[in-house]
């Protein structure tokens, strides 16, 4: 198997629910390679969940075929699909999952296959050591915190070495503080070992902070993939750029072209300066601490509003007139002086 | 320390190609749903006495005719008759008590919460030769009635006084069904819900009748669906009290008549009652998850009582348990006492025939528990109509009266013998055949409480297992089994409380020389050796009020003490 050999490609895989009349995942190509960490990110009912439990045979396609390492393990030719448990995936539940009447060290044991006592030992004082579990091996799972909890289900499913690992909302039931403590934390772990990974979330924060790829879906539809990067500055469009906070549309004034432009990258440009960018009418401006939020109306695109993050707000008044331009943008128009 | 990812001994995904490359693919299809094909062959199995039965329908009768023009009214109208009164009484004995221990604090609500369910443990052909004290108690006045009214009214008071007193002794052992249920509903009722009634402007007992009572409305028919099947299933206190019904009519038919056929349709009618019954309650039950709230909400604060209306709930609650069980139990003592000082004490009948009937008990109910569990395991392991259609058809039997199983499993064994099988021998006519129609009588039991606790467990922990690379028998060894031991042991105990007390089917289907418990009490009490029987009675309901207790810790947390 080479490199290029994706780990997991979905093949015009549709699943269709009883009773809905929409697929909740429609016909979808998609490939995972070796190494990479995707972040599947879409709202509630998107179809990304489904996706991933496609993946882990919990759920088998009406259509299109599944493949890993190459070989299909759903739909397509093959007369009987293959089962979770043959297709040594791992897979982090969204409330954990954890096995309660197993202590900790035994759900880490749960997945293991050898036999060998002194492997076993290693392996799970291994995975506990990686996750910052060491100590409590001999708690049960309603005795550990909320983020133990998921450290543990991490745990558990990296211990057998699972060619790829499959993380469901893993931090949705967690508070935003620790959210962010954990989100780095599993970032590094998947880091050092090189797990290749499958993230579904709906919070972009997550994806962004985790992902090498970002995968949007919508109503069983993919609808851009690309770095975080990509995906944040150049939308594929307006769902897409909403999935990462507030976008503002703007009309290429000589091509037509529809682009997002995100609000911090606004800059303002007072007339008399230069007439790059496109004019407009400030309506309104709230002070948010270090930055103003700035509401103005393109002359360009009558009836819409642009949302501006400016720091000059305190020079200005609603009513202005002046230009905004974004960076990112070539610069297509010369100085005046 | 960083685990390096290495490749695992095994390979990743097994190699299709191999598998396809097997001559059979058919072979491999079916392979793939063994949990499924043992599922659908076990509900077939169960099944099957039911089927018989309808097969017989059409079968030319001789006598039916003769019965259809006699006796067929009589057994549907007492039948009815039974149904309607004791659904009604049950509904008042059900639901007050249950409303005011669950809304209410008052002294002694805590040991009658779980008082009210002890009636359960006497069963109704005990109760009713106990009961039948009453109208010999009347004969006097009965006396007078002739004498100054004449015939026609002593007929219809000795009828009124029968049949009255046989609806208040059914539903004084019923009643706990709805009881349970109501608690159950009432107490998983929002507080949220009626406090916004009582903010609407409700009085506490307006809010009851407006808002928890429709809210609970589901559970109480369920209940109520309960305490029919087991009137419709009565034989013991029909036939004490004179009060043919379907259940009598079958034993009559059969064994008195000699007319099968006529007795299997008989049988298939009771089951067209039972359908019609079942499919209202379905229909009730179907919106249920609209109207309960969850149970993951604040439950109600109980409302303190204070003088005369705390003495008025305290009665309220006792008389269903004093009608109920200290009545009968207090009566029982009393005759068991009497027969252990007198010198017919010294022997207990059928000593042995009993332990015999002790330990097929505790067997059967072992071994259909574990079946139970593996089938609803089996049912649940992939979600599809025909599955839960399973689910629902092997639990039928726990709605068809005892004595209609044994008819139908008489046909089966009859009809096997015919073929003479070599093996067969070895299990028709003996024990096999009893515990047999047991499971399919009482499968519903163990299946609705592996149900309720593979649901508590939840799906992601049988898909964690699953991923972790364990299949699913695997799974179910080391996740479900484990977890599921709570409400497994209280089904295995309700179900030999429920195959100790059986009567109607194990005295059709009893080999000879085998006497349960059941059996022991209820030919004493027919030969009217009240005193004897009185021993046997008290041990089926101390056992049974056992493991009612028992259940009730396991799975009642609303009735527990907080």
């Amino acid at each position: 198997m080479s490199d290029r050999t994706p780990l997991l490609s979905f093949h015009a895989v549709t699943r269709h629910y009883r009773g809905n009349r929409h697929a909740a995942v429609n016909a979808i190509d998609l490939d995972v390679y070796r190494g990479e960490i995707v972040a599947l990110i879409g709202e509630s009912g998107s179809g990304k969940t489904s996706l991933l439990r496609l993946a882990a045979g919990l759920e088998s396609p009406d259509g299109g075929e599944i493949l890993i390492d190459g070989r299909v393990v759903a739909g397509g030719s093959i007369a009987r699909e293959i089962p979770p448990e043959s297709r040594h995936l791992g897979l982090v539940f969204q409330d954990g999952a954890l096995f309660p009447h197993l202590t900790v060290e035994r759900n880490v044991a749960y997945g293991l296959t050898t036999k060998d006592k002194k492997t076993r030992v290693d392996r799970i004082a291994a995975c506990l050591e990686l996750v910052g579990l060491t100590g409590k091996e001999k708690r049960f799972p309603h005795e550990l915190s909320g983020g133990e909890r998921q450290r543990l289900a991490l745990a558990r499913a990296i211990a057998p070495e699972p060619k790829l690992l499959l993380l469901d909302e893993p931090f949705s039931h967690l508070d935003p503080a620790l959210r962010r403590k954990l989100r780095e934390e599993i970032r590094d772990i998947l880091q050092r070992l090189g797990q290749t990974a499958l993230l579904v979330t709906h919070d972009p924060e997550d994806a962004l902070a985790i992902a090498s790829r970002v995968v949007i879906i919508d109503g069983g539809n993919l609808m851009q993939t690309g770095t975080p990067a990509e995906v944040y500055r150049r939308p594929a469009n307006q769902y897409c750029a909403e999935r990462f906070g507030p976008a503002n549309r703007v009309i290429d004034r000589e091509t037509g072209e529809e682009t997002w432009k995100r609000p911090e990258d606004a800059r303002w440009i007072p007339c008399d300066v230069a007439n790059e960018g496109d004019p407009v009418v400030i309506e309104t401006i709230r002070e948010m601490g270090a930055i103003y939020e700035v509401r103005v109306s393109p002359e360009t695109q009558p009836g819409e509003t642009w949302l501006c993050f400016l720091k000059e707000g305190e020079i200005l008044k609603p009513g202005d007139h002046g230009r905004v331009a974004w960076r990112g943008t070539p610069d297509r128009v010369a100085w005046k002086s | 320390m960083a685990i390096t990812p290495q490749a695992p001994a095994l390979p990743i995904v097994a190699p299709v190609a191999d598998r396809r490359s097997l001559p059979s693919r058919w072979r491999l299809r079916w392979r793939g749903d063994r949990w499924g094909a043992g599922a659908a062959l076990l509900t077939g199995i169960i099944a099957l006495p039911l089927l018989a039965i309808l097969f017989y329908l059409g079968q030319e009768s001789v006598e039916w005719n003769h019965l259809a023009e006699t006796v067929l009214v009589r057994y549907l109208t007492n039948t009815l008759i039974l149904v309607v009164g004791v659904s009604l009484l049950v509904l008042v004995m059900g639901v007050v008590p249950a409303w005011l221990v669950t809304t209410c604090e008052f002294r002694g609500r805590r040991l009658l919460s779980w008082a009210l369910i002890l009636p359960l443990a006497i069963p109704t052909y005990i109760a009713a030769f106990v009961f039948y004290q009453g109208p010999e108690a009347a004969i006097p006045m009965m006396i007078k009635i002739r004498l100054r009214f004449g015939v026609e009214a002593f007929l219809l008071a000795e009828q009124v006084i029968r049949y009255g007193l046989l609806i208040v002794m059914l539903a004084a052992v019923l009643y706990p069904y709805v009881y349970l249920a109501c608690c159950s509903a009432f107490s998983r009722q929002s507080r949220a819900v009626i406090e916004a009634a009582r903010c609407l402007g409700d009085s506490p007992g307006r809010a009851f009748f407006r808002a928890a009572l429709p809210m609970a409305r589901p559970g109480i028919v369920a209940g109520v669906a309960l305490v029919i099947m087991e009137v419709i299933n009565d034989y013991g206190a029909v036939h004490f009290f004179g009060v043919p019904t379907l259940t009598e009519g079958i034993f009559r038919t059969w064994f008195g008549m000699g007319d099968k056929v006529a007795a299997l349709r008989l049988a298939g009618i009771m089951m067209l009652v039972v359908a019609a019954l079942l499919a209202v309650e379905q229909w009730l039950r179907g919106r249920a998850r609209y109207v309960e709230a969850d149970a993951g909400s604040i439950p109600m604060k109980r409302l303190p009582l204070r003088g005369g209306k705390a003495i008025l709930a305290l009665l309220a609650c006792f008389a269903p348990v004093a009608l109920g069980f200290l009545f009968p139990v207090g009566r029982l003592l009393h005759w068991a006492g009497l027969h252990l000082l007198s010198d017919a004490g010294s022997g207990f009948p059928a000593g042995m025939a009993l332990v015999r009937g002790l330990g097929l008990a505790l067997a059967t109910a072992f071994v259909v528990t574990a079946l139970a569990a593996l089938f609803m395991y089996a049912v649940r392991l992939r979600e599809s109509r025909l599955r839960r259609a399973l689910g629902r058809i092997a639990g039928m039997g726990y709605a068809t009266p005892g004595a209609v199983i044994a008819v139908g499993v008489l046909v089966v064994f009859g009809t096997l013998d015919r073929f003479e099988l070599p093996l067969l021998p070895l299990v028709s006519g003996t024990l096999f055949v009893i515990a047999f129609a047991y499971m399919v009588r009482f499968f519903a039991i163990p299946l609705q409480f592996t149900r309720a606790g593979l649901e508590r467990i939840g799906k992601p922990l049988e898909e964690a297992s699953r991923l972790l690379g364990h299949p699913p028998l695997q799974t179910f060894l080391r996740v479900d089994l484990p977890l599921l031991r709570a409400p497994l042991i209280a089904a295995g105990m309700l179900l030999f409380v429920d195959i100790l007390k059986e009567l109607p089917l194990t005295l059709i289907l009893r080999p000879a020389n085998f006497e349960t418990l059941a059996t022991t009490a209820y030919s004493l009490a027919s030969e009217a050796r009240l005193q004897a029987c009185a021993v046997p009675a008290l041990l089926i309901i101390a056992v049974g009020a056992v493991g009612l207790l028992f259940m009730n810790r396991w799975l009642q947390p609303p009735l527990k003490n907080e």
